[in-house]
Formats: structure tokens, C-alpha cells, sequence
């Protein structure tokens, strides 16, 4: 062998090698003018008269009956409603021309010794060119008293991207979810999951608590050995091993597009930790990440911001709507990304 | 020389270990009581602003004396808590003789594995390999009598590589029990 032949060899397996092991760029792909058009297309005024409407629906609704508790007998659990709340997100879905359908059951998760009517409000958006492929969109629509925050925030934000992106085509499916009873340990995602074990979902975006902000020193708690700003004024994006990429393209997208204080977390494995996981696993992902897919997870970190978190003041006044319309554009922009280019 | 470190990011701890049993083992450092074997049970953490490592467990390593008053030691745990991490010491320094034998070493940590990660702005992406990180233990409550050895507190802290940024560890030793052979 010639000393150019081995150079070339050398060269030749370099490139392989660092082609193999260089990581793929976190936004491949991207086209920021068309995600930036998604994002300014977000109307956060309409997105507040939607946690309005939800905050009504919870007010004029009859709460679950909930005398066959067991084991978790929280006062807020007797002031659970969901009724009104679905029939309106339900109609919302179905005024923007998706399809729409329930599923149903009667069912309970061990936490209530009556069978409980179980819905999710699931509406669809189909893809382009990989229709099977399923970008999800969820948040609960269940309430603990008037759930302004929690989670008609999160409810509304779900209602205005389907609103946004249902004028528009993607590769990809988007399938947007309302979940039932998460107040009461999850069921409707649970069961949502359950149902769907063949489903190709490609990611999955979960909303709860993501209206409630404060800027003042001191309003942000957190947990030893996770750092955090000392004033509640960012959106927390929480991802596991398999959800890590999804952490990094939002965080990645927030910095391009330049849209608010995103801080983020991911947690090894499935995200079941001792210590740090029952935070982290509190809402309608954990379902999600317990089955090995993946699924981030948005919010302004409820109790460790709010006072009013499961609290009869849970209201409309305490919410931030700038922060709130941010978070909409920011998630509005990451779920067109990952359906693939707006047509 | 970049793209071969990025491809098998260099651990102090993959070098150093055999280094360290080599110069345990040695001829020529070989005294009356060359070579202890102890037991250890620990909390290991290190915190950055890109990652939180560590946990609580426990694990083994050897002790070797090269002369008064210099011990050399290298021990592997495993830590749990926030999920499944390998931590490496090395260590070197200086131990009182006597029944009271209390020592000051710098420990070189190397925990591998399992970690929370955080994205910022000098890391917007996570950040992978072993948390390192160079520091000083001190064993306050070290006892040995006959070749047998107790030490009921270890402390450690040392600074780590996470840069751009601090990083700090920290341990604390429970319980270690050891026998010289």
C-alpha cells in the first residue's frame, strides 16, 4: 500500500465514522418562516375567552359523585366536573372541521368503587403524505372547582393550535385529545393509551397547568438538585429518555423563534424516579412514557408556582394572558414542526 | 484528534483505575501491609447547570500504603435514587498512623450513567459522558486496629467539567470497613 492509499483509507474511515456518530442536527429540517407564520397566527384573546367558556361549563356543572372514594379522600376529588366541559370542547373541535369522536367507557381505576362515563373528545387532522404517523395533542378537560389554570389553560391551548393548524396540511397526522378524569389518577389517558397500542405516534404534547406566571422574586419553588429560576416566570418542559430529542427541538425552536423563558428537565429512563419522578409524572404523559413512547410535557409547574393550585381560587383573574398566548405560539410552531411541513 | 475524542469521550476514571491497582500491587512499593480491601456505603451527587448525577449506594475499592504517610485508593460504587449510576474514585494523599488514623486525600470522582438533564444557553443540548470532577475527602472518623478498619464519616467536594459552568460534587461516606492484607 502507497502512502496516498493509506491516507485516502484513513480518510475514507474518518468520514464514516464521523458521519456515523455526529449527532443530527436538533432542528433538521426546519422551515422558521413557515413555524414563525404558525406562531403569529395564535390568537390569545381567543384563547382566553376559551379557558372563559371552560372556567363557565365547570361552574354550571354537577361534580362527579364521588362517595365511593377510596384510599385519597381530597375534598377537591368531591368538586371534580366534566360534563359541560367535554360537550364544549367537543364542539369547539367540530366547528373547525375536524373529525371528532369519543371514546367511551364505563370504568374506574380502583380509586373509586362506583363505575364511572369515562369520555376523551378525540379530533383529527389528517396527514399528507404519512397519514399514519400520529403527532398527538392532549391536555384534560376535568376540573378540580373552576380549574382556570388547571387545566382549562391547558384544554384552551389544545383548542386554539387545532384552530391554528386546521387550515392548514401536514405530513403527518395530528390527532388532538381531551382527556377525561385525569383529576382522578389519570383514567382517561390511561385507558386512551390502552386503546391504542398499535397507533405509530411519533411524539406527543401534553398540556396541564400553563397560564399562571409571576415575575416576583420568590414565586418559583423547585426541588434539590433541580435548578430553577427563583421567579415563576418560564415554561417548564419536561421530557424522559425517549422524549429527550422532542425537549431539546422545543427548547432549540423557543431560541430561534424568540418567544419566552422556556426551562426544561429530562429524566432518565422512563422517567420513574424515586425522588424527582412523582413530580415529573403527575399528568396525562405518564401514561405515555410508561408504555415507551414519547411525549413532552408542557406547564408553569402548578404547585411549585401556584397558591391557588386545586383550590376553589383557581380563577380567571390569576392568569398571566401574554405568558399564555407565548405558550400557544411556542407549542403551536413545535407541533407543525413535528407534523411536518405546513401546505 | 477532535472528531477520535468525540467518538470515545476519554473517562480519567478508564485510565487511571488499572493505573492505580498497577501501583497498589507493585514490587517495590511492597511494605509489612501493602494492600487493603474495603466495603463502602455512600451518597454521591454532582450538580451542574447541564445535569444532576448521583445518588445513594455503595460499593468496594482497595487501599494501597507506598510508605508513611501516603496511601493511594481507588474504589467503584453503585448509586441509586436518580436511576443507575457507576461512580469511580481515585484517590491520594496522606493518613495519620495509629489507631486513630484519619486521612486527607484528592479523590478524582467519575460517575457514569443515569442523569437529569438541563438545557441552557451554554447547553442547548444535553450533555453526555461521565461527570468528572477533582476534589478533596477527608475521613475524620477513621479507625484501624489489627488490619481491621473503620470509618464512620467521609467527606468529600470537588469541582467538575461541565463547561462552560460550574460543576460541584459531593460525597458523603456512611459507613467503610476494610482489612489489610
Amino acid at each position: 500500500m502507497t502512502t496516498r492509499q493509506i491516507r485516502l483509507l484513513a480518510f475514507a474511515v474518518a468520514a464514516v465514522l464521523g458521519g456515523a456518530c455526529a449527532p443530527a442536527p436538533v432542528l433538521e429540517g426546519a422551515n422558521l418562516d413557515a413555524l414563525r407564520a404558525v406562531a403569529g397566527d395564535v390568537d390569545g384573546d381567543r384563547a382566553f375567552e376559551s379557558i372563559t367558556a371552560l372556567v363557565t361549563a365547570h361552574a354550571d356543572d354537577t361534580p362527579i359523585d364521588c362517595s365511593g372514594l377510596r384510599y385519597d379522600r381530597s375534598p377537591r376529588l368531591c368538586h371534580i366536573s366534566d360534563t359541560l366541559a367535554r360537550d364544549w370542547v367537543q364542539a369547539q373541535f367540530e366547528s373547525y372541521g375536524l373529525a371528532v369522536h369519543r371514546d367511551e367507557a364505563l370504568q374506574n381505576n380502583g380509586y373509586i368503587s362506583e363505575l364511572l362515563y369515562t369520555s376523551n373528545v378525540i379530533a383529527e387532522l389528517p396527514g399528507a403524505t404519512r397519514p399514519e404517523e400520529i403527532v398527538l395533542v392532549g391536555a384534560h378537560f376535568d376540573a378540580n372547582w373552576l380549574g382556570a389554570d388547571d387545566n382549562s389553560s391547558g384544554m384552551a391551548t389544545v383548542l386554539e393550535i387545532a384552530r391554528v393548524l386546521s387550515t392548514r396540511r401536514f405530513a403527518r397526522t395530528i390527532r388532538f385529545v381531551g382527556f377525561d378524569l385525569e383529576e382522578l389518577y389519570l383514567v382517561g389517558s390511561d385507558r386512551y393509551v390502552d386503546t391504542i397500542p398499535n397507533d405509530d405516534i411519533a411524539t406527543a404534547l401534553v398540556f396541564d397547568c400553563v397560564a399562571y406566571f409571576s415575575s416576583a422574586p420568590g414565586t418559583q419553588r423547585t426541588l434539590p438538585g433541580l435548578p430553577s429560576p427563583d421567579s415563576g416566570d418560564f415554561l417548564l418542559t419536561v421530557g424522559n429518555d425517549v422524549s429527550a430529542r422532542g425537549v431539546s427541538q422545543v427548547y432549540a425552536l423557543n431560541r430561534e423563534l424568540d418567544i419566552m423563558k422556556v426551562v426544561t428537565v429530562s429524566l432518565p429512563r422512563d422517567g420513574t424516579l424515586p425522588f424527582f419522578g412523582e413530580p415529573m409524572m403527575r399528568s396525562d404523559h405518564t401514561p405515555f412514557w410508561l408504555t415507551g413512547r414519547q411525549a413532552v410535557f408542557l406547564t408553569d409547574t402548578a404547585n411549585f408556582r401556584n397558591p391557588y393550585y386545586h383550590t376553589p381560587d383557581d380563577t380567571l383573574d390569576k392568569l398571566d394572558k401574554a405568558s399564555f398566548t407565548r405558550v400557544i405560539q411556542l407549542s403551536a410552531a413545535a407541533v407543525a414542526y413535528w407534523a411536518g411541513e405546513p401546505q | 484528534m477532535t472528531r477520535r475524542r468525540r467518538l470515545a469521550p476519554a473517562s480519567p476514571g478508564t485510565v487511571a483505575l488499572p493505573l492505580a491497582l498497577w501501583a497498589l500491587c507493585a514490587p517495590g512499593l511492597s511494605g509489612a501491609q501493602q494492600v487493603e480491601v474495603y466495603c463502602t456505603s455512600n451518597v454521591m451527587v454532582y450538580l451542574s447547570g447541564a445535569r444532576t448525577m448521583g445518588g445513594v449506594g455503595g460499593g468496594v475499592g482497595v487501599r494501597g500504603f507506598p510508605g508513611p504517610p501516603f496511601i493511594l485508593q481507588a474504589d467503584v460504587s453503585s448509586l441509586l435514587l436518580l436511576g443507575n449510576v457507576a461512580a469511580l474514585r481515585l484517590g491520594a494523599g496522606v493518613q495519620r498512623s495509629g489507631l486513630y488514623s484519619p486521612f486527607a486525600l484528592v479523590t478524582a470522582l467519575t460517575l457514569l450513567g443515569d442523569r437529569l438533564t438541563f438545557l441552557t444557553p451554554d447547553h442547548p443540548v444535553p450533555v453526555t459522558g461521565p461527570a468528572v470532577s477533582l476534589g478533596v475527602t477527608v475521613a475524620p472518623l477513621r479507625f484501624v486496629f489489627q488490619g481491621a478498619e473503620v470509618s464512620l464519616l467521609q467527606l468529600g467536594a470537588g469541582l467538575g467539567t461541565d463547561l462552560p459552568g460550574l460543576g460541584i460534587s459531593y460525597s458523603l461516606g456512611l459507613m467503610e470497613v476494610g482489612a489489610a492484607f
